[in-house]
């Protein structure tokens, strides 16, 4: 079973002092000394040493089970409260996925989904939703359509036959429609009013060109103003099938009767659809610095580098690597040289983005136009030290004690689990996932990390993005 | 008449059910009080071995004097530097390492600051939070890059959003001198005008365990608690002099109208404020303003929501909320997008309607809707221990005692029609201030 390392800092080792000195009395004081350091000094490794609580993992015993009419789910039981959470995507069937002429379809089922389905229409549905503490909601990602439900466990066949409706017989009346298209209308003029969106759809639009990742996700307004109830359907028939489906359930409920809740929802789903495809994007991380120019309180900067993908062997070591340098909390290298130590910025990023079509490194911070050439200066210089020294043993010891300790926060509500449980089928970790997981951390050296430092961090291939503040448009 | 009789039937129902339901308590929680006056709260749940561990202190943005506006969120920033054993920049480190996530925010009544870790690091996180309790430690360089931080802070998350300065000029308006009339942040003059003793000043006015409550969400039971909390806050001396702020009460009913137009927006927002009693203030009228709320303005299927986004088509979105937590005043609020090409005249006009409409329309069978809706899904805040932190947590804080906490579906239940009525009449004779945000052509 997979342990804690804590990293222990050697307490200073007072022998020679004694032997120097040779005296009694001084040993005395150095005693005295080391005693008072002790009881008054701040020893935290001790403090978890001498802590009522030990170490204990939580017991994530996560089971494949198969349906009788054949969908395959992740499960795990949980008896704390009577309470059950559903997870489930349809794979592929994200925003990226729209096709051309249609560029907001998703987003605009995922809008309308929950208003109305078989014989109750929207007022009807969201009141018994509501009533029965009934919670339902849908969201199209870039590469996925996500969903998810959780119920009282008294309640979960009515839970259990609104969302079979909402998947096999959503009602998309036309005033429903003519209002959720409203509403992504507005939020698309609200976007242009914010400096961080309109540098995002910049920033995207220059990286990816063509590829439907280069485009706004909230869609476009010609072509949601063109969707209408057929072609709402349409998409609803070719996504919602059986081959893109992934489930994860957990919460109080048995094997059995899970096994009977999904089938329930699901088993009525056609085997297959179709979908349109999208092929790899093709990032140029060695182009050019570009900038754009809007009124903003500050400049913002976005970059981007090549990074690898969840599978990847490198995955670990370019994660602790990362951890090191923007990862959790104000200690990180970046967040130290830029904010702690300069205080030029509220906050400094850079994480690997998993997406499908494009794996990357991608940061970003905002800071006035006063700092803001100073912390791209620090940005860079730590981006090339990264690359050439690498990570010191401290530095690594100390991220890999985070993601060691941190293990059991994932388990704090059970929405949460569930989605963890789709996204390890969705990438392939297998059942186990959750009790190999620190062992995977632990199996990563130093020596992985460096190597993927070297490989990654690299200055030449670090994509830069300026938003310059200007004072009116 | 019979579906009339069915649906009454359902009703009578639905309140068999909540009253069977209501012998549960909320959170099963527990509290005491040590020695020194810090009051802690336990909220067990044993679903995983971590904790959340939160201290708030009752001091905010409303406690700061005159022209020192930003000083509570300014320490709230330099809590994370050290103390006079941990050292600048190591408590940090200390988190991270043990694999806790941690923050902290400031409100008007409040600051708060919390870790969520493995329960074998609740004891280090309550020996680094009790030691900053009392032994706060910066020197002038840390301050001064604090105060940097806090300043882009500002920037970044208050004056980058195109709608900052309508939220500010909305809060000056309705609360005038009171307080709630300043921004949390201090304006960008006062957070650089702040000097270090301001900072001490008001630490050792409010920074003391008779001025705070202690939160234990987790895997913890009251025992366990009682110990840790006494063996690593239960040395922290109390202070006497934190005399408690006091708030002008405000007497004149005015109401004042705003319109602006500026180049940075492109949608039209509505915002209308009403200054009402607060839990604190007023028990009984709280929660009948909360099922107020409820019923006009929270979901799609609340009232002014089908009234004027789907009936009417005068606004693409409507909600309404009430805070009831303030130490001082509470506070209700419409705020709604307007549909494109309604002017602001034909929205209120509306608005009032539909507002007079619900209150005439409301009755029993429709009230009780409401409620259950409150309180179907209260058992779901018992799943994430984080969140229960925060609810109890922000509940405490505005004086709600435990049981009120803990009954919380009885205190709703107990709303009577005639309640609910008379906090609507409370909101047209009350401090009112609305604005509207519009897009100015070019």
């Amino acid at each position: 079973m997979a342990r804690r390392i804590y990293h222990k800092k050697k307490s200073s080792n007072g022998w020679f002092l004694k032997a120097a000195f040779g005296v009694l009395v001084c040993g005395a004081l150095w005693f005295a000394a080391k005693q008072a350091i002790s009881y008054f000094g701040f020893n935290p490794d001790k403090i978890v040493e001498k802590s009522m609580f030990k170490d204990s993992l939580f017991q994530a015993d996560v089971k494949e089970i198969i349906t009788r009419d054949g969908i395959k789910a992740y499960y795990l039981q949980d008896k704390t409260n009577p309470i059950i959470s559903l997870s489930f995507l349809f794979k592929n069937s994200g925003s990226a996925y729209d096709d051309k002429g249609e560029e907001g379809i998703a987003n605009l089922v995922a809008e309308l989904l929950v208003d109305g389905a078989g014989k109750y229409d929207a007022d009807k549905f969201q009141e018994i939703l509501e009533q029965k503490a009934i919670v339902m909601s849908f969201q199209a990602n870039k590469d996925d359509f996500v969903g998810g439900l959780k119920t009282i466990t008294s309640n979960k066949d009515l839970a259990a036959k609104l969302l079979r409706l909402v998947l096999s017989e959503p009602r998309f009346e036309r005033e429903d429609i003519e209002r959720a298209k409203k509403e992504m209308l507005t939020l698309l003029k609200q976007q242009q009013e914010f400096p961080q969106a309109q540098f995002s759809l910049f920033v995207n639009r220059e990286l990816f060109g063509e590829h439907p990742y280069g485009r706004n996700m909230l869609g476009v307004e010609r072509d949601i103003l063109a969707l209408n109830r057929e072609k709402l359907k349409n998409f609803v028939q070719n996504h919602f099938s059986k081959n893109r489906l992934i489930v994860g359930i957990v919460g109080d409920i048995s094997e059995d009767d899970a096994k009977r809740f999904i089938d329930r929802i699901f088993a009525n789903l056609p085997e297959t659809g179709q979908s349109s495809f999208v092929a790899d994007a093709r990032v140029d991380f060695e182009a050019k610095e570009q900038s754009m120019h809007f009124k903003a309180a500050q400049n913002m900067a976005q970059f981007v580098a090549p990074s690898v993908k969840r599978s990847d062997s490198d995955f670990y070591p370019l994660y602790i690597a990362n951890e090191v340098f923007a990862g959790q909390g104000l200690s990180s290298r970046l967040s130290k040289a830029v904010r702690e130590d300069k205080g030029l910025t509220y906050g400094v990023y850079n994480y690997l983005s998993l997406n499908d079509k494009a794996v990357m490194m991608q940061g970003g911070f905002s800071s006035t136009p006063e700092n803001y050439d100073e912390a791209k200066k620090i940005v860079l210089k730590e981006w090339a030290k990264m690359g050439k020294k690498g990570v010191k043993s401290e530095e690594f010891e100390l991220a890999r004690n985070y993601l060691l300790a941190s293990f059991n926060l994932r388990f704090a509500s059970i929405d949460n689990i569930s989605a963890t449980l789709v996204a390890m089928q969705r990438e392939n970790l297998g059942k186990d996932f959750l009790l190999k997981r620190n062992q995977y951390i632990q199996d990563v050296t130093l020596e992985d990390v460096n190597q993927a430092a070297a490989k990654y961090f690299i200055p030449q291939k670090l994509r830069w993005f300026d938003l310059i503040s200007v004072q009116s448009k | 008449m019979i579906r009339r009789l069915k649906k009454t039937l359902l009703t009578v129902l639905f309140l068999g059910l909540l009253c069977s339901q209501s012998e549960a308590k909320l959170f099963d929680m527990d509290s005491f009080e040590l020695q020194n006056g810090l009051r802690v709260i336990v909220i067990p749940n044993h679903k995983a071995p971590i904790v959340k561990h939160m201290v708030w202190y009752q001091a905010g943005a409303v406690d700061e004097p005159i022209g020192k506006g930003g000083v509570a969120h300014l320490l709230e920033h330099l809590m994370f530097r050290g103390t006079k054993k941990v050292e600048d920049g190591a408590f940090n480190e200390i988190v991270i390492r043990n694999g806790a996530d941690m923050n902290a925010f400031t409100s008007y009544d409040m600051t708060a600051y919390h870790e969520f870790s493995d329960l074998s690091r609740l004891e280090l996180m309550m020996a680094l939070e009790a030691d900053r309790m009392a032994n706060l430690e910066f020197d002038e360089n840390a301050f001064k890059k604090e105060q940097q931080i806090v300043f882009q802070e500002r920037k970044q998350v208050v004056e980058n959003n195109p709608t900052a300065y309508f939220s500010e000029m909305m809060r000056r308006n309705l609360w005038q001198e009171h307080p709630y009339s300043r921004p949390i942040t201090g304006t960008p003059e006062e957070i650089l005008s702040l000097t270090s003793d301001d900072v001490w000043d008001f630490y050792h006015r409010f920074y003391a365990p008779n001025n705070a409550i202690l939160v234990l969400s987790g895997d913890i039971d009251s025992v366990a608690a009682k110990t840790l909390a006494e063996k690593h806050y239960g040395k922290i001396a109390r202070r006497n002099n934190s005399k408690t702020t006091e708030f002008p009460k405000l007497e004149n009913t005015s109401s004042t109208k705003t319109l602006m137009k500026t180049k940075d927006v492109s949608t039209s927002r509505f915002v209308r404020e009403y200054i009402v009693p607060s839990y604190r203030q007023d028990k009984q009228v709280s929660y009948a303003l909360a099922v107020l709320s409820t019923y006009l303005g929270e979901g799609e299927t609340s009232f002014l929501y089908r009234q004027l986004v789907k009936d009417e088509n005068v606004a693409v979105a409507i909600s309404t909320d009430y805070d009831f937590t303030g130490r001082s005043y509470g506070t209700f609020r419409i705020s709604a997008v307007l549909a494109p090409n309604v002017s602001p005249a034909e929205f209120e006009e509306k608005l009032d309607e539909a507002m007079n409409e619900a209150v005439r329309r409301l009755n029993w069978d429709t009230l009780s809707m409401v409620k259950n809706k409150m309180l179907a899904g209260l058992v779901y805040l018992k799943d994430n221990p984080s969140d229960a932190a925060y609810i109890a947590g922000a509940w405490a804080m505005s004086d709600m005692p435990l049981e009120d906490i803990e009954n919380y579906d009885e205190n709703v239940l107990s709303v009577k029609l005639a309640d609910v009525h008379r906090a609507a009449s409370l909101l047209k004779h009350s401090i009112s201030s609305q604005g509207f945000l519009l897009p100015e052509e070019e």
